[in-house]
């Protein structure tokens, strides 16, 4: 009998833990531990942030899918690795303390065999003084931010009916911030729905943001055949911020945000404020906090982890410079060095370096977009590790790992520009693979995969994803048959 | 690789993008982008084409 535990719910962790008890019989336990009571799809979040879904769309319990299906299900958030176990035993272990509460506050020691670390992020408000729910801006990280977020939106355009005007500015709390492709859905979102409200010509709409470029989208643009012809995600995505009228500050890092007043450096390292009568704004990500230990109790985090607080696993982390990024420096099992029974997915793993071109300003702040490593990719990776997982308990633990490096695979990005079953809209665009090879593509990506297209049948998809994806996390009938 | 350069349009102002360069749509791509019969063929386009996507790229 193995145990296999896994630490975060998210669509990695979750993804993972359906498939290993899919493909595990019950002699073998799967757990997951989790802080969390629900699941939240959360690139649905958007919808949920401008009052199109509510918060109840976005999230279910995972309790009782977990209690049908034969999976572990802890309440507890993780706080130390020992993957060479203690003093009492070998095997390896990882300390939790429970949040459900019932038990909060409660301490456990759990013993694993397997260990897939898909903890997901942290979310580093405190990076920018003043930034996120408790100081001074909104986010849609959480189903619950993007509810406040709601709120917050529904003042200002009741303000706007009034006749006053309003500044909008919706973007990336931080030079180092990833996941752009939701302040750039939110911000058309925001967009929408004043124009729906019949307020727009009032409003002052800013997308404030760390890419250099836009449509860099933190995997360093991309290149597209349009017609025959190449074109930029750049020129692409700024044809639509110029027809929907919303003006851009590029390459900027907020370091501080006050009371309508956000403060931000450019890449050419000036500095200037913006007043605002409502913002969204993204934090840094950063792994959670977790410890590792050996067994003698010494402390072996920087083994295990980056200064980030990501997990390190079979990547290249040679630092070089941005002309001699390859491919393959990023990571295709998730194992972690020196064990064979350790994984980071998704967020959790630590990435050899951006994707997009590291820049700094003249005054040394980096202004860089980090590596996006969510949705798609995410759950394939989870998937991955749990076939890795499932052939080393079935025949021994020499079984070939599975590899899906973010270099191989593709994705698909739909970036909603307003919702509406016949008059919404979304930016819909697929990339093979997320980091660009240019060794092995002129543009870095097969040009042939890579497109770009803008109008009602992105929302239709990503309306059609929310489904899916919801009706697959919940174990429903056919589920295995829904791609990653 | 910037095609859209940054300026300053006044004194103390934000560094704005300039996006005049951008090309507009015109009202027959924006008339085409809510046609329900043409948005539909391209509905099953961007989904076959996420299909092959996970035949080729995932594993």
């Amino acid at each position: 009998m193995a145990e296999v535990v896994i630490l975060g719910a998210g669509v990695s962790g979750h993804t993972a833990a359906l498939h290993l008890r899919r493909m595990l019989g019950r002699e073998h336990s799967v757990t997951v531990v989790t802080p969390n009571a629900n699941w939240n799809w959360i690139p649905s979040n958007i919808w949920v942030g401008v009052g199109e879904m509510a918060k109840k769309d976005v999230v279910f319990p995972l309790a009782p899918i977990y209690a049908r299906l034969g999976i572990g299900f802890r309440q507890a958030k993780a706080t130390a690795i020992r993957p060479k176990g203690d003093a009492k035993d070998s095997r390896g272990a990882v300390d939790v303390e429970y949040t459900a509460p019932d038990k909060a506050g409660a301490t456990d020691r759990l013993r694993y065999d397997y260990l897939i670390n898909a903890t997901g992020p942290r979310l580093r408000f405190e990076a920018t003084e003043g930034m996120g729910p408790g100081g001074f801006t909104e986010s849609v990280c959480t189903a619950d931010h993007a509810v406040e977020a709601n709120h917050k939106l529904r003042e200002v355009i009741a303000t706007l009916k009034a006749g006053t005007p309003q500044t909008l500015v919706v973007g990336m709390g931080h030079g180092t911030c990833t996941c752009e492709g939701a302040a750039f859905e939110y911000v058309f979102n925001v967009d929408h729905e004043l124009r729906e409200a019949g307020v727009r010509d009032l409003a002052r709409v800013v997308y404030l943001t760390n890419e250099a470029a836009l449509g860099d989208f933190g995997v360093d643009g991309m290149v597209f055949d349009q017609q025959g012809f190449q074109t930029t995600s750049e020129l692409w995505t700024g044809s639509l911020f110029r027809e929907r009228s919303v003006d851009a500050i590029l390459g900027a890092h907020v370091s501080k945000v006050e009371e309508r007043t956000i403060h931000y450096e450019t890449l050419d390292g000036t500095t200037h404020t913006l007043e605002f009568d409502f913002a969204m704004l993204i934090p840094p990500f950063g792994g959670v906090a977790l410890r590792a230990y050996d067994a003698d109790d010494n402390d072996i985090t920087a083994e295990i982890f980056a200064p980030s607080g990501f997990m390190k696993v079979d990547a290249d982390y040679t630092a070089k410079p941005y002309e001699e990024w390859r491919a393959t420096d990023w990571p295709t099992t998730y194992a972690a060095p020196g064990y064979d029974n350790l994984w980071a997915v998704g967020i959790a793993f630590a990435p050899p370096h951006q994707i997009s071109r590291p820049r700094k300003s003249p005054n040394g702040t980096m202004i860089a977009p980090s590596p996006p490593r969510t949705g798609m990719p995410s759950g394939v990776m989870g998937k991955t590790v749990a076939m890795t997982i499932a052939d080393r308990i079935k025949h021994g633990p020499r079984a070939e790992a599975h590899a899906a490096s973010m270099a191989r695979m593709g994705a698909a990005c739909v970036a909603s520009a307003g919702a509406g079953l016949t008059r919404g809209s979304a930016a819909a665009m697929t990339m093979l693979p997320v980091v660009p090879d240019y060794q092995r593509y002129p543009t870095g990506r097969d040009e042939r995969e890579t497109r770009g297209e803008l109008g009602l049948h992105g929302h239709w998809v990503k309306l059609m994803l929310h489904y899916l994806f919801i009706h697959k996390a919940k174990a429903r009938l056919g589920w295995q048959l829904i791609p990653e | 690789m910037s095609q859209i350069s940054m300026h300053t349009p006044a004194a103390g102002g934000d560094p704005i993008a300039d996006l005049s360069k951008a090309p507009l749509p015109t009202g027959r791509t924006l008339k085409m982008r809510q046609n329900l019969a043409f948005q539909f063929t391209r509905f099953l386009s961007f989904n076959s084409r996420i299909l092959r996507m996970v035949i080729k790229g995932h594993h």
